[in-house]
């Protein structure tokens, strides 16, 4: 078989062994988001304020930056609770852990469907901070949900919590909760009992 | 604060592409759009200039290569999974009837690059996958010309060792 023979064998492998894979359709807005993130912490930065001086969102500001143990990985640097619930990243099924054992700092933004509008839509609703030993039990409580093999629609819910963390390799990441009994949806991860998790406002 | 005029067109029409060429370098999804998004991460914050030059895609290509390379010598990434394409298999044996002979072409594929050292399976991604040409490898690699070809050729002649391109030769026509 001659050289050129190979590599023309070689260009065919390689683009039919990638065919079927496609990209999340979040991808894009993910790296906008963080790239905002991090331009936004540059340039306080340089001007000599604090982080915390920007993370008002419309209810509150969150309690930054995260203490950090020696042994959790680094906090997430999403500073602002979107004003719509984000989509869950990297979707596929995934039989790995959701959250890292021993995360760093996590920004928990949470939802409430607003029935009072004409078609009803989840609304920020307010945020908590996890860090340290509250976010490894997090980690757990989410890494030891439920997850089925077939994903299925949910009907909305009265409340959803968005985690924004760091995954295992130091990228950002988002786990949407929700408490549609047993199902999954990629990396939106429901638990059988929401009431551990998800308490009304 | 809105994206940059046009980034948010580039990112979404070659998203795909990218994650195709990630997941080569990388050898898993996951890790593969990890890569893409902190590529598009970098060329955000320097649109502008990237987008007034001659070629956006080399400028990626570069950046997603180096980052992999960078990542490849840090620690966290001697741990390898144990099954690569665990996911890949899942979603392929839904959505194709298929799915089983293309998952077992992709894990073949896998291994053997698996075999290469990382520079050498950048090397062969770069040529024989996004079709660039040597000094578009020296570019992204930010090498010589001359060290692209002798990476291609040391790569080529361990993927004939290990009869990777004969062994799959019924592959590439699906």
């Amino acid at each position: 078989m001659s050289d050129e023979h190979e590599v023309v064998m070689l260009r065919r492998q390689l683009s039919a062994a990638t065919q079927g894979i496609v990209a999340s359709p979040t991808l894009p807005e993910r790296a906008a988001v963080a790239a905002r993130s991090r331009r936004r912490r540059v340039r306080l930065a340089g001007a000599g304020f604090a982080v915390l001086a920007v993370t008002a969102v419309a209810v509150g500001a969150a309690a930054l930056p995260f203490d950090r143990s020696a042994d959790s990985g680094p906090a997430t640097e999403v500073r602002d609770c979107p004003a719509e619930v984000p989509m869950a990243s990297n979707p596929g099924l995934s039989e790995e852990a959701m959250l890292p054992a021993r995360p760093g700092g996590v920004l928990a933004c949470r939802y409430v469907l607003n029935l009072e509008q004409a078609v009803p839509s989840h609304v920020l609703a307010g945020f908590r901070v996890l860090d340290g030993q509250d976010a490894a039990a997090e980690a757990t409580a989410i890494n030891s949900g439920s997850v089925l093999e077939r994903p299925r629609r949910c009907p909305q819910e009265p409340v959803v919590e968005v985690l924004f963390f760091r995954n295992a390799a130091g990228h950002e990441a988002v786990v949407v909760k929700a408490g549609c009994a047993g199902t999954t949806d990629g990396r939106r991860v429901v638990d059988p009992s929401p009431l551990r998790w998800l308490v009304q406002p | 604060m809105g994206d940059p005029p046009g980034f948010h067109e580039y990112a979404s029409a070659n998203r795909d592409r990218l994650v195709r060429f990630g997941w080569l370098l990388t050898g898993d999804r996951q890790s593969a759009e990890d890569l893409v998004q902190t590529a598009l991460e970098r060329v955000w914050l320097r649109w502008g200039r990237v987008s007034r030059g001659a070629n956006v895609d080399a400028y990626v290509h570069k950046v997603m290569t180096t980052t992999h390379l960078t990542w490849r010598r840090r620690l966290w990434h001697r741990e390898q999974p144990t099954d690569l394409a665990r996911d890949e298999r899942a979603v392929s044996l839904v959505d194709n009837p298929d799915a089983l002979a293309v998952w077992d072409e992709r894990d073949a594929l896998l291994r053997v690059l698996e075999t290469l050292p990382p520079r050498q399976r950048a090397v062969i991604v770069l040529r024989y996958f996004l079709d660039l040409t040597e000094v578009d490898c020296a570019e992204a690699l930010s090498c010589s010309v001359g060290t692209v070809k002798s990476q291609t050729s040391k790569a080529l002649r361990a993927l004939r060792a290990s009869n990777a391109m004969v062994m799959h030769e019924g592959g590439g026509q699906r």
